[in-house]
Protein backbone atom coordinates (compact mmCIF):
# COMPACT_ATOMS: atom_id res chain seq x y z
CA UNK A 1 0.00 0.00 0.00
CA UNK A 2 1.08 3.39 -0.75
CA UNK A 3 2.37 5.80 1.69
CA UNK A 4 -0.04 8.60 2.67
CA UNK A 5 1.13 12.20 2.16
CA UNK A 6 -0.57 14.50 4.30
CA UNK A 7 0.23 17.63 2.82
CA UNK A 8 -1.64 20.90 3.79
CA UNK A 9 -0.19 23.50 2.23
CA UNK A 10 0.34 26.38 4.70
CA UNK A 11 -0.19 29.03 2.58
CA UNK A 12 3.15 30.43 1.60
CA UNK A 13 1.94 34.02 1.28
CA UNK A 14 1.22 34.11 4.50
CA UNK A 15 -2.37 34.94 3.81
CA UNK A 16 -5.13 33.22 6.24
CA UNK A 17 -7.30 30.03 4.74
CA UNK A 18 -10.38 30.88 3.69
CA UNK A 19 -11.52 27.74 4.18
CA UNK A 20 -9.73 25.40 6.47
CA UNK A 21 -10.62 21.65 7.10
CA UNK A 22 -8.50 20.12 9.94
CA UNK A 23 -9.04 16.41 10.81
CA UNK A 24 -12.31 15.46 9.72
CA UNK A 25 -13.70 12.20 10.11
CA UNK A 26 -16.65 10.98 9.01
CA UNK A 27 -18.60 7.39 9.85
CA UNK A 28 -21.15 6.41 8.03
CA UNK A 29 -23.10 4.20 10.18
CA UNK A 30 -26.47 2.05 9.53
CA UNK A 31 -28.06 -0.84 10.65
CA UNK A 32 -28.55 -3.97 8.82
CA UNK A 33 -30.75 -6.80 10.42
CA UNK A 34 -30.54 -5.51 13.85
CA UNK A 35 -26.59 -5.38 13.85
CA UNK A 36 -24.91 -2.05 13.78
CA UNK A 37 -22.50 -1.37 10.84
CA UNK A 38 -20.17 1.65 10.32
CA UNK A 39 -18.50 2.19 7.81
CA UNK A 40 -15.26 5.10 8.07
CA UNK A 41 -15.62 7.52 4.87
CA UNK A 42 -13.24 9.98 5.98
CA UNK A 43 -10.52 9.68 8.39
CA UNK A 44 -8.49 12.91 9.35
CA UNK A 45 -8.77 15.16 6.17
CA UNK A 46 -6.72 17.79 6.37
CA UNK A 47 -7.04 21.08 3.40
CA UNK A 48 -6.89 24.82 3.32
CA UNK A 49 -8.26 26.85 0.81
CA UNK A 50 -6.82 30.02 -0.24
CA UNK A 51 -8.86 33.06 -0.93
CA UNK A 52 -9.46 33.26 -4.56
CA UNK A 53 -7.81 29.63 -4.62
CA UNK A 54 -9.92 27.46 -7.39
CA UNK A 55 -8.61 23.98 -5.94
CA UNK A 56 -10.11 20.30 -8.02
CA UNK A 57 -10.64 17.00 -5.61
CA UNK A 58 -10.24 14.35 -6.90
CA UNK A 59 -9.76 10.54 -6.32
CA UNK A 60 -11.12 7.04 -6.78
CA UNK A 61 -14.56 6.22 -7.17
CA UNK A 62 -16.18 5.57 -3.06
CA UNK A 63 -13.38 7.73 -1.31
CA UNK A 64 -15.26 10.68 0.07
CA UNK A 65 -14.62 13.99 -2.06
CA UNK A 66 -18.25 14.03 -2.14
CA UNK A 67 -18.99 14.10 1.27
CA UNK A 68 -16.11 15.73 2.14
CA UNK A 69 -17.84 18.58 -0.18
CA UNK A 70 -21.40 18.06 1.65
CA UNK A 71 -19.43 18.46 5.14
CA UNK A 72 -18.05 21.48 3.78
CA UNK A 73 -21.24 22.77 2.85
CA UNK A 74 -22.51 22.27 6.18
CA UNK A 75 -25.02 19.54 4.90
CA UNK A 76 -23.69 16.56 6.65
CA UNK A 77 -22.84 16.09 10.62
CA UNK A 78 -19.13 14.54 11.00
CA UNK A 79 -17.26 12.96 14.06
CA UNK A 80 -14.19 14.66 14.56
CA UNK A 81 -12.52 17.34 13.27
CA UNK A 82 -13.19 21.04 12.54
CA UNK A 83 -14.21 22.79 9.19
CA UNK A 84 -14.02 26.54 9.62
CA UNK A 85 -14.37 29.05 7.13
CA UNK A 86 -12.92 32.49 7.60
CA UNK A 87 -11.75 31.28 11.10
CA UNK A 88 -15.87 30.47 12.03
CA UNK A 89 -16.21 26.72 12.60
CA UNK A 90 -19.33 25.07 9.99
CA UNK A 91 -21.87 24.67 11.99
CA UNK A 92 -24.80 24.36 8.81
CA UNK A 93 -25.18 26.05 5.63
CA UNK A 94 -24.25 29.80 5.41
CA UNK A 95 -24.62 32.44 2.46
CA UNK A 96 -20.93 33.07 1.76
CA UNK A 97 -21.19 29.61 0.23
CA UNK A 98 -22.99 28.18 -2.63
CA UNK A 99 -23.49 24.85 -4.30
CA UNK A 100 -23.82 23.70 -7.33
CA UNK A 101 -25.17 20.13 -7.48
CA UNK A 102 -24.34 16.75 -9.95
CA UNK A 103 -27.76 15.93 -10.56
CA UNK A 104 -28.64 19.97 -11.22
CA UNK A 105 -31.34 20.46 -8.12
CA UNK A 106 -33.48 22.12 -10.10
CA UNK A 107 -37.05 22.09 -9.00
CA UNK A 108 -39.13 20.72 -12.06
CA UNK A 109 -42.48 22.52 -10.86
CA UNK A 110 -40.21 26.07 -11.46
CA UNK A 111 -39.43 28.18 -14.84
CA UNK A 112 -35.70 28.71 -14.86
CA UNK A 113 -35.82 32.49 -13.72
CA UNK A 114 -37.79 31.04 -10.73
CA UNK A 115 -35.38 28.50 -10.11
CA UNK A 116 -32.50 31.01 -10.37
CA UNK A 117 -34.14 33.25 -8.18
CA UNK A 118 -34.91 30.65 -5.28
CA UNK A 119 -32.03 31.78 -3.17
CA UNK A 120 -33.19 35.17 -3.08
CA UNK A 121 -36.33 34.71 -2.16
CA UNK A 122 -35.55 32.30 0.54
CA UNK A 123 -33.20 35.35 1.67
CA UNK A 124 -35.99 37.50 1.63
CA UNK A 125 -34.15 40.12 -1.22
CA UNK A 126 -36.20 43.05 -2.51
CA UNK A 127 -38.51 41.09 -5.42
CA UNK A 128 -37.52 43.95 -7.75
CA UNK A 129 -33.97 43.32 -7.21
CA UNK A 130 -34.00 39.51 -7.30
CA UNK A 131 -36.02 39.45 -10.52
CA UNK A 132 -33.10 41.79 -11.94
CA UNK A 133 -30.07 40.26 -10.58
CA UNK A 134 -31.55 36.33 -11.77
CA UNK A 135 -32.00 37.93 -15.25
CA UNK A 136 -28.35 39.23 -15.29
CA UNK A 137 -27.66 35.71 -14.41
CA UNK A 138 -29.72 34.20 -16.19
CA UNK A 139 -27.97 35.89 -19.24
CA UNK A 140 -24.41 35.71 -18.03
CA UNK A 141 -24.72 31.95 -18.58
CA UNK A 142 -25.99 32.56 -21.74
CA UNK A 143 -29.24 31.40 -21.35
CA UNK A 144 -31.38 35.00 -22.68
CA UNK A 145 -34.45 34.05 -24.00
CA UNK A 146 -34.75 30.81 -21.24
CA UNK A 147 -36.17 32.43 -18.42
CA UNK A 148 -40.11 31.02 -18.94
CA UNK A 149 -38.41 27.43 -19.63
CA UNK A 150 -39.21 24.54 -17.63
CA UNK A 151 -36.35 22.98 -16.89
CA UNK A 152 -37.16 19.65 -18.54
CA UNK A 153 -37.77 21.54 -21.63
CA UNK A 154 -33.84 21.69 -21.85
CA UNK A 155 -30.74 19.57 -22.30
CA UNK A 156 -28.80 18.48 -19.47
CA UNK A 157 -25.92 21.56 -20.46
CA UNK A 158 -28.55 24.34 -20.12
CA UNK A 159 -29.92 22.81 -16.88
CA UNK A 160 -26.65 23.14 -15.41
CA UNK A 161 -26.01 26.45 -16.66
CA UNK A 162 -29.42 27.40 -14.54
CA UNK A 163 -27.45 25.24 -11.77
CA UNK A 164 -24.64 27.45 -11.89
CA UNK A 165 -26.80 30.96 -12.42
CA UNK A 166 -28.43 29.89 -9.05
CA UNK A 167 -25.35 29.45 -7.29
CA UNK A 168 -23.95 32.82 -8.43
CA UNK A 169 -26.87 34.68 -8.00
CA UNK A 170 -26.18 34.96 -4.49
CA UNK A 171 -22.62 36.55 -4.87
CA UNK A 172 -21.19 33.91 -3.17
CA UNK A 173 -17.58 33.91 -1.52
CA UNK A 174 -17.11 29.88 -2.09
CA UNK A 175 -18.59 27.90 -4.72
CA UNK A 176 -18.82 24.61 -3.86
CA UNK A 177 -18.76 22.30 -6.74
CA UNK A 178 -20.16 18.41 -7.07
CA UNK A 179 -19.07 16.87 -10.07
CA UNK A 180 -21.12 19.56 -11.93
CA UNK A 181 -20.04 18.71 -15.39
CA UNK A 182 -20.47 14.64 -14.97
CA UNK A 183 -23.73 13.98 -16.31
CA UNK A 184 -22.82 16.30 -19.48
CA UNK A 185 -21.63 14.96 -22.88
CA UNK A 186 -17.76 15.78 -23.51
CA UNK A 187 -18.16 18.33 -26.15
CA UNK A 188 -21.07 20.28 -24.10
CA UNK A 189 -18.62 19.62 -20.69
CA UNK A 190 -15.36 21.21 -22.21
CA UNK A 191 -17.75 24.36 -23.15
CA UNK A 192 -19.04 24.46 -20.02
CA UNK A 193 -15.41 24.43 -17.88
CA UNK A 194 -14.19 27.47 -20.33
CA UNK A 195 -17.10 28.83 -19.60
CA UNK A 196 -16.91 28.78 -15.92
CA UNK A 197 -13.29 30.05 -16.43
CA UNK A 198 -14.46 32.84 -17.53
CA UNK A 199 -17.03 33.38 -14.84
CA UNK A 200 -14.24 32.76 -12.10
CA UNK A 201 -11.14 34.97 -13.49
CA UNK A 202 -11.32 38.13 -11.47
CA UNK A 203 -14.16 37.06 -9.22
CA UNK A 204 -12.27 36.46 -6.13
CA UNK A 205 -14.90 33.44 -5.26
CA UNK A 206 -12.94 30.72 -3.97
CA UNK A 207 -13.58 27.21 -5.08
CA UNK A 208 -13.78 24.15 -4.29
CA UNK A 209 -14.64 21.61 -7.60
CA UNK A 210 -14.99 17.94 -6.60
CA UNK A 211 -14.30 15.64 -9.81
CA UNK A 212 -13.39 11.91 -11.08
CA UNK A 213 -12.18 13.12 -14.51
CA UNK A 214 -8.82 13.91 -14.17
CA UNK A 215 -8.49 16.33 -17.50
CA UNK A 216 -10.68 18.69 -16.23
CA UNK A 217 -9.95 18.61 -12.82
CA UNK A 218 -6.27 19.63 -14.09
CA UNK A 219 -7.73 22.12 -16.94
CA UNK A 220 -9.18 23.82 -14.21
CA UNK A 221 -7.44 24.14 -11.19
CA UNK A 222 -4.48 25.92 -9.42
CA UNK A 223 -3.71 22.65 -7.49
CA UNK A 224 -5.23 19.18 -7.46
CA UNK A 225 -6.47 17.51 -4.16
CA UNK A 226 -5.77 13.58 -4.77
CA UNK A 227 -8.18 11.51 -2.20
CA UNK A 228 -7.27 7.91 -1.31
CA UNK A 229 -9.64 5.38 -1.95
CA UNK A 230 -11.93 4.78 0.99
CA UNK A 231 -11.67 5.75 3.77
CA UNK A 232 -10.44 8.83 2.34
CA UNK A 233 -7.15 10.92 3.19
CA UNK A 234 -5.49 13.52 1.39
CA UNK A 235 -2.70 11.88 -0.58
CA UNK A 236 -0.74 14.47 -2.26
CA UNK A 237 -1.60 18.68 -3.45
CA UNK A 238 -0.24 18.95 -6.75
CA UNK A 239 0.62 22.51 -8.12
CA UNK A 240 -0.95 23.64 -11.95
CA UNK A 241 1.38 26.05 -12.77
CA UNK A 242 -0.63 26.96 -15.92
CA UNK A 243 -0.88 30.56 -17.18
CA UNK A 244 -4.39 32.25 -16.73
CA UNK A 245 -6.41 32.72 -18.97
CA UNK A 246 -6.35 28.67 -19.90
CA UNK A 247 -8.61 29.24 -23.00
CA UNK A 248 -6.85 31.18 -25.38
CA UNK A 249 -3.63 28.74 -25.96
CA UNK A 250 -4.28 24.77 -25.89
CA UNK A 251 -4.24 24.21 -22.59
CA UNK A 252 -3.89 20.07 -23.05
CA UNK A 253 -1.07 19.63 -25.06
CA UNK A 254 0.94 22.31 -22.43
CA UNK A 255 4.17 19.78 -20.93
CA UNK A 256 2.98 21.66 -17.29
CA UNK A 257 -0.57 20.05 -17.66
CA UNK A 258 1.20 16.56 -19.24
CA UNK A 259 3.01 16.70 -16.32
CA UNK A 260 0.55 17.04 -13.69
CA UNK A 261 -1.61 14.62 -15.32
CA UNK A 262 0.78 11.85 -15.68
CA UNK A 263 1.61 12.32 -11.74
CA UNK A 264 -1.68 12.34 -10.39
CA UNK A 265 -2.78 9.64 -12.76
CA UNK A 266 0.68 7.46 -11.58
CA UNK A 267 -1.24 7.92 -8.24
CA UNK A 268 -5.28 6.90 -9.06
CA UNK A 269 -3.81 4.28 -10.72
CA UNK A 270 -2.29 2.50 -7.31
CA UNK A 271 -5.48 2.81 -5.74
CA UNK A 272 -6.83 0.95 -8.89
CA UNK A 273 -4.39 -1.73 -8.91
CA UNK A 274 -4.70 -2.37 -5.70
CA UNK A 275 -8.53 -2.21 -5.61
CA UNK A 276 -7.76 -4.86 -8.91
CA UNK A 277 -5.88 -7.02 -6.15
CA UNK A 278 -8.77 -7.20 -3.67
CA UNK A 279 -11.31 -8.06 -5.89
CA UNK A 280 -9.07 -11.11 -7.54
CA UNK A 281 -8.64 -12.51 -3.63
CA UNK A 282 -11.45 -11.15 -2.12
CA UNK B 1 -61.04 21.35 -29.15
CA UNK B 2 -59.37 20.01 -31.95
CA UNK B 3 -57.76 17.69 -29.67
CA UNK B 4 -61.17 16.67 -28.43
CA UNK B 5 -62.51 15.72 -32.36
CA UNK B 6 -59.36 13.86 -33.27
CA UNK B 7 -59.65 11.56 -30.39
CA UNK B 8 -61.47 8.57 -31.53
CA UNK B 9 -62.38 7.62 -28.33
CA UNK B 10 -65.50 10.08 -28.68
CA UNK B 11 -66.66 8.81 -31.03
CA UNK B 12 -66.59 5.19 -29.94
CA UNK B 13 -68.42 6.30 -26.48
CA UNK B 14 -71.26 7.75 -29.07
CA UNK B 15 -71.36 5.07 -31.17
CA UNK B 16 -71.91 2.76 -28.07
CA UNK B 17 -74.83 4.81 -26.38
CA UNK B 18 -76.39 5.03 -29.56
CA UNK B 19 -75.98 1.28 -29.80
CA UNK B 20 -77.55 0.99 -26.29
CA UNK B 21 -80.20 3.53 -25.90
CA UNK B 22 -81.88 2.10 -29.16
CA UNK B 23 -81.56 -1.60 -28.23
CA UNK B 24 -83.19 -0.70 -24.81
CA UNK B 25 -85.74 1.40 -26.06
CA UNK B 26 -86.81 -1.26 -28.70
CA UNK B 27 -86.84 -4.30 -25.89
CA UNK B 28 -88.81 -1.86 -23.65
CA UNK B 29 -91.66 -1.40 -26.17
CA UNK B 30 -91.40 -5.31 -26.94
CA UNK B 31 -91.79 -6.05 -23.13
CA UNK B 32 -94.60 -3.34 -22.93
CA UNK B 33 -94.02 -3.01 -18.53
CA UNK B 34 -93.25 0.28 -18.31
CA UNK B 35 -92.40 -0.67 -14.47
CA UNK B 36 -90.28 -3.59 -14.60
CA UNK B 37 -88.44 -1.27 -17.44
CA UNK B 38 -89.56 2.02 -18.70
CA UNK B 39 -87.60 3.07 -22.38
CA UNK B 40 -85.05 5.75 -22.51
CA UNK B 41 -87.25 8.43 -24.18
CA UNK B 42 -89.97 7.67 -21.42
CA UNK B 43 -86.95 8.43 -18.81
CA UNK B 44 -85.64 11.07 -20.68
CA UNK B 45 -89.13 12.59 -20.80
CA UNK B 46 -89.47 11.92 -16.84
CA UNK B 47 -86.39 13.91 -16.75
CA UNK B 48 -87.43 17.17 -18.26
CA UNK B 49 -90.52 16.38 -16.03
CA UNK B 50 -89.27 16.66 -13.12
CA UNK B 51 -86.51 19.53 -14.02
CA UNK B 52 -89.49 21.66 -14.96
CA UNK B 53 -91.78 21.26 -11.98
CA UNK B 54 -88.86 22.04 -9.82
CA UNK B 55 -88.26 18.66 -8.16
CA UNK B 56 -84.95 18.06 -9.32
CA UNK B 57 -83.10 21.37 -8.99
CA UNK B 58 -83.59 21.86 -5.15
CA UNK B 59 -82.83 17.84 -4.66
CA UNK B 60 -79.85 18.41 -6.61
CA UNK B 61 -78.77 21.75 -4.63
CA UNK B 62 -79.16 20.01 -1.78
CA UNK B 63 -76.81 17.20 -2.55
CA UNK B 64 -74.42 19.36 -3.78
CA UNK B 65 -74.23 20.96 -0.38
CA UNK B 66 -73.48 17.71 1.29
CA UNK B 67 -70.57 16.91 -1.15
CA UNK B 68 -69.15 20.25 -0.97
CA UNK B 69 -69.12 20.08 2.96
CA UNK B 70 -68.13 16.36 3.22
CA UNK B 71 -65.41 16.81 0.16
CA UNK B 72 -63.94 19.92 1.65
CA UNK B 73 -63.52 18.30 4.91
CA UNK B 74 -62.24 15.28 3.32
CA UNK B 75 -59.79 17.26 1.42
CA UNK B 76 -58.46 19.20 4.24
CA UNK B 77 -58.19 16.93 6.39
CA UNK B 78 -56.63 14.31 3.94
CA UNK B 79 -54.21 16.50 3.05
CA UNK B 80 -53.21 17.71 6.48
CA UNK B 81 -53.16 14.48 8.02
CA UNK B 82 -51.06 12.85 5.08
CA UNK B 83 -48.37 15.42 4.93
CA UNK B 84 -48.09 14.84 8.80
CA UNK B 85 -47.99 11.06 8.35
CA UNK B 86 -45.74 10.84 4.82
CA UNK B 87 -43.39 13.23 6.60
CA UNK B 88 -42.51 11.02 9.82
CA UNK B 89 -41.34 7.70 9.29
CA UNK B 90 -42.63 6.84 12.39
CA UNK B 91 -46.53 7.50 11.98
CA UNK B 92 -46.09 6.07 8.42
CA UNK B 93 -45.10 2.72 9.83
CA UNK B 94 -47.08 2.78 12.32
CA UNK B 95 -50.51 4.14 10.71
CA UNK B 96 -50.81 3.11 7.25
CA UNK B 97 -51.83 -0.51 7.77
CA UNK B 98 -54.78 1.10 9.23
CA UNK B 99 -55.24 3.65 6.23
CA UNK B 100 -55.04 0.98 4.09
CA UNK B 101 -57.64 -1.57 5.67
CA UNK B 102 -59.88 1.33 6.08
CA UNK B 103 -59.86 2.26 2.64
CA UNK B 104 -60.97 -1.11 2.19
CA UNK B 105 -63.66 -1.12 3.89
CA UNK B 106 -66.74 -0.20 2.19
CA UNK B 107 -68.84 2.67 3.31
CA UNK B 108 -72.00 1.10 3.38
CA UNK B 109 -70.90 -1.15 6.24
CA UNK B 110 -70.02 1.96 8.54
CA UNK B 111 -73.80 3.78 7.82
CA UNK B 112 -75.30 1.86 11.25
CA UNK B 113 -72.12 3.15 13.15
CA UNK B 114 -72.79 6.76 11.73
CA UNK B 115 -76.26 6.27 12.67
CA UNK B 116 -75.78 5.38 16.58
CA UNK B 117 -73.07 7.70 16.87
CA UNK B 118 -73.83 10.73 14.83
CA UNK B 119 -77.69 10.73 14.14
CA UNK B 120 -79.34 11.20 10.81
CA UNK B 121 -78.86 14.55 10.61
CA UNK B 122 -76.28 16.92 8.56
CA UNK B 123 -73.53 15.68 10.95
CA UNK B 124 -74.11 11.75 9.91
CA UNK B 125 -74.43 12.61 6.67
CA UNK B 126 -71.34 14.71 5.99
CA UNK B 127 -69.27 12.52 7.86
CA UNK B 128 -70.65 9.54 5.22
CA UNK B 129 -69.12 11.56 2.11
CA UNK B 130 -65.92 12.21 4.40
CA UNK B 131 -65.50 8.67 5.35
CA UNK B 132 -65.78 8.28 1.14
CA UNK B 133 -63.53 10.29 -0.23
CA UNK B 134 -61.13 10.89 2.73
CA UNK B 135 -59.00 7.31 2.59
CA UNK B 136 -58.04 7.98 -1.08
CA UNK B 137 -56.61 11.60 -0.95
CA UNK B 138 -54.61 10.76 2.72
CA UNK B 139 -53.20 8.19 0.93
CA UNK B 140 -51.70 9.07 -2.03
CA UNK B 141 -50.76 12.58 0.16
CA UNK B 142 -49.04 10.33 2.08
CA UNK B 143 -47.65 8.51 -0.90
CA UNK B 144 -46.15 11.67 -2.36
CA UNK B 145 -44.76 13.29 0.86
CA UNK B 146 -43.21 10.02 1.65
CA UNK B 147 -41.64 9.82 -1.96
CA UNK B 148 -40.05 13.40 -1.60
CA UNK B 149 -37.39 14.17 -3.55
CA UNK B 150 -34.57 13.86 -1.17
CA UNK B 151 -31.56 15.53 -3.50
CA UNK B 152 -34.04 18.72 -3.78
CA UNK B 153 -34.63 19.13 0.23
CA UNK B 154 -31.07 18.91 0.31
CA UNK B 155 -30.65 21.52 -2.53
CA UNK B 156 -32.76 23.95 -0.38
CA UNK B 157 -31.23 23.35 2.64
CA UNK B 158 -28.10 24.00 1.09
CA UNK B 159 -29.56 27.53 -0.39
CA UNK B 160 -30.97 28.16 3.60
CA UNK B 161 -33.81 27.10 4.14
CA UNK B 162 -33.78 25.70 7.57
CA UNK B 163 -37.22 25.20 9.54
CA UNK B 164 -39.34 21.98 8.55
CA UNK B 165 -42.29 24.41 7.31
CA UNK B 166 -39.74 26.05 5.10
CA UNK B 167 -39.02 22.65 3.61
CA UNK B 168 -42.97 21.66 3.16
CA UNK B 169 -44.11 24.64 1.71
CA UNK B 170 -40.95 24.99 -0.89
CA UNK B 171 -39.98 21.45 -2.12
CA UNK B 172 -42.26 18.26 0.18
CA UNK B 173 -45.60 19.91 -1.10
CA UNK B 174 -45.13 21.42 -4.33
CA UNK B 175 -43.41 18.05 -5.19
CA UNK B 176 -46.72 15.83 -3.88
CA UNK B 177 -49.20 17.68 -5.48
CA UNK B 178 -49.58 15.53 -8.68
CA UNK B 179 -49.86 12.99 -6.13
CA UNK B 180 -52.47 14.75 -4.30
CA UNK B 181 -54.01 15.53 -7.36
CA UNK B 182 -55.21 11.76 -8.10
CA UNK B 183 -55.93 11.44 -4.95
CA UNK B 184 -58.59 14.24 -5.22
CA UNK B 185 -60.04 13.01 -8.44
CA UNK B 186 -60.53 9.53 -7.10
CA UNK B 187 -61.88 11.17 -3.91
CA UNK B 188 -64.37 13.29 -5.83
CA UNK B 189 -66.11 10.12 -7.35
CA UNK B 190 -66.46 8.28 -4.08
CA UNK B 191 -67.63 11.41 -2.64
CA UNK B 192 -70.49 11.25 -5.07
CA UNK B 193 -70.89 7.73 -3.87
CA UNK B 194 -71.47 8.63 -0.33
CA UNK B 195 -73.10 11.36 -1.05
CA UNK B 196 -75.64 9.11 -2.72
CA UNK B 197 -75.69 6.33 -0.04
CA UNK B 198 -75.84 9.12 3.03
CA UNK B 199 -78.88 10.23 1.52
CA UNK B 200 -81.14 7.13 0.93
CA UNK B 201 -79.59 4.77 4.27
CA UNK B 202 -79.08 7.52 6.36
CA UNK B 203 -81.94 10.31 6.04
CA UNK B 204 -83.61 10.98 2.59
CA UNK B 205 -82.78 14.18 1.36
CA UNK B 206 -82.08 15.42 -1.65
CA UNK B 207 -81.42 13.14 -4.74
CA UNK B 208 -81.68 10.26 -2.43
CA UNK B 209 -84.98 11.05 -1.23
CA UNK B 210 -86.04 11.80 -5.10
CA UNK B 211 -85.19 8.82 -6.16
CA UNK B 212 -86.43 6.52 -2.62
CA UNK B 213 -89.98 8.45 -3.46
CA UNK B 214 -90.46 7.29 -7.19
CA UNK B 215 -89.14 3.75 -6.11
CA UNK B 216 -91.54 3.58 -3.59
CA UNK B 217 -94.74 4.42 -6.04
CA UNK B 218 -93.08 2.13 -8.41
CA UNK B 219 -92.51 5.42 -10.64
CA UNK B 220 -89.40 3.30 -12.76
CA UNK B 221 -89.12 6.32 -15.36
CA UNK B 222 -88.98 8.85 -13.04
CA UNK B 223 -86.22 6.71 -10.85
CA UNK B 224 -84.58 6.42 -13.39
CA UNK B 225 -84.59 10.06 -14.23
CA UNK B 226 -83.73 10.57 -10.61
CA UNK B 227 -80.36 8.62 -10.94
CA UNK B 228 -79.20 10.05 -14.19
CA UNK B 229 -77.56 13.05 -12.22
CA UNK B 230 -75.36 11.16 -10.27
CA UNK B 231 -73.44 9.32 -12.45
CA UNK B 232 -73.31 12.54 -14.55
CA UNK B 233 -71.99 14.30 -11.66
CA UNK B 234 -69.69 11.72 -10.78
CA UNK B 235 -68.23 11.69 -14.63
CA UNK B 236 -68.16 16.01 -14.57
CA UNK B 237 -66.86 16.56 -11.64
CA UNK B 238 -63.94 13.52 -12.40
CA UNK B 239 -63.49 14.95 -15.49
CA UNK B 240 -62.83 18.65 -13.70
CA UNK B 241 -60.49 17.69 -11.02
CA UNK B 242 -58.14 15.38 -14.09
CA UNK B 243 -58.68 18.44 -15.95
CA UNK B 244 -57.14 20.14 -13.13
CA UNK B 245 -54.37 17.51 -12.13
CA UNK B 246 -53.02 17.29 -15.80
CA UNK B 247 -52.48 21.65 -15.26
CA UNK B 248 -50.64 21.15 -11.90
CA UNK B 249 -48.74 18.13 -13.27
CA UNK B 250 -47.70 18.97 -16.90
CA UNK B 251 -44.07 19.15 -15.99
CA UNK B 252 -44.08 15.47 -14.79
CA UNK B 253 -46.13 13.93 -17.80
CA UNK B 254 -43.86 15.62 -20.16
CA UNK B 255 -40.74 14.19 -19.26
CA UNK B 256 -42.24 10.98 -20.00
CA UNK B 257 -43.66 11.33 -22.77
Amino acid sequence: MPNTVNTSPETSSGRPAKVQISGVQKYFRWEKKGVRQELLALDGVDLDLKEGEFVSVIGPSGCGKTTLLRIVAGLLPFDGGEVRIDGTPVTGPGRERAMVFQSFGLFPWKTVLDNVKMPLVIRKADPRVADQLSREFITKVGLAGFEDAMPHQLSGGMQQRVGLARALVTDPEILLMDEPFGAIDAQTRELMQEELMKLWSNSGKTVMFVTHDLDEAVALADRVVVLTRGPGRIRASIDVDLPRPRWDYDLRAEKGFIEARQEIWQMLREDLEYQRSQLAVG
Amino acid sequence: MQAFLKDRLWIGHMAFAVVFLGTWEIYARVLDEPVLLPGPLAVGSALLTIIFDGSLLPALFESLRLLALGFTAAVLLGVGIGVTVGRYPLMDRTFSPYFNALYALPVVALVPLVLVWFGFGLTGRVIVVFLSAFFPILINTYTGVRDAPRDLIEVATAFGVSTEFGLLRRVVVPAAIPFIMAGVRLGIGRGVVGMAIAEVYLRLSGIGALISSYGSVFRTDFLLAAILPLPLLGIGLTKLFGYLENRVRYWKVSTTT
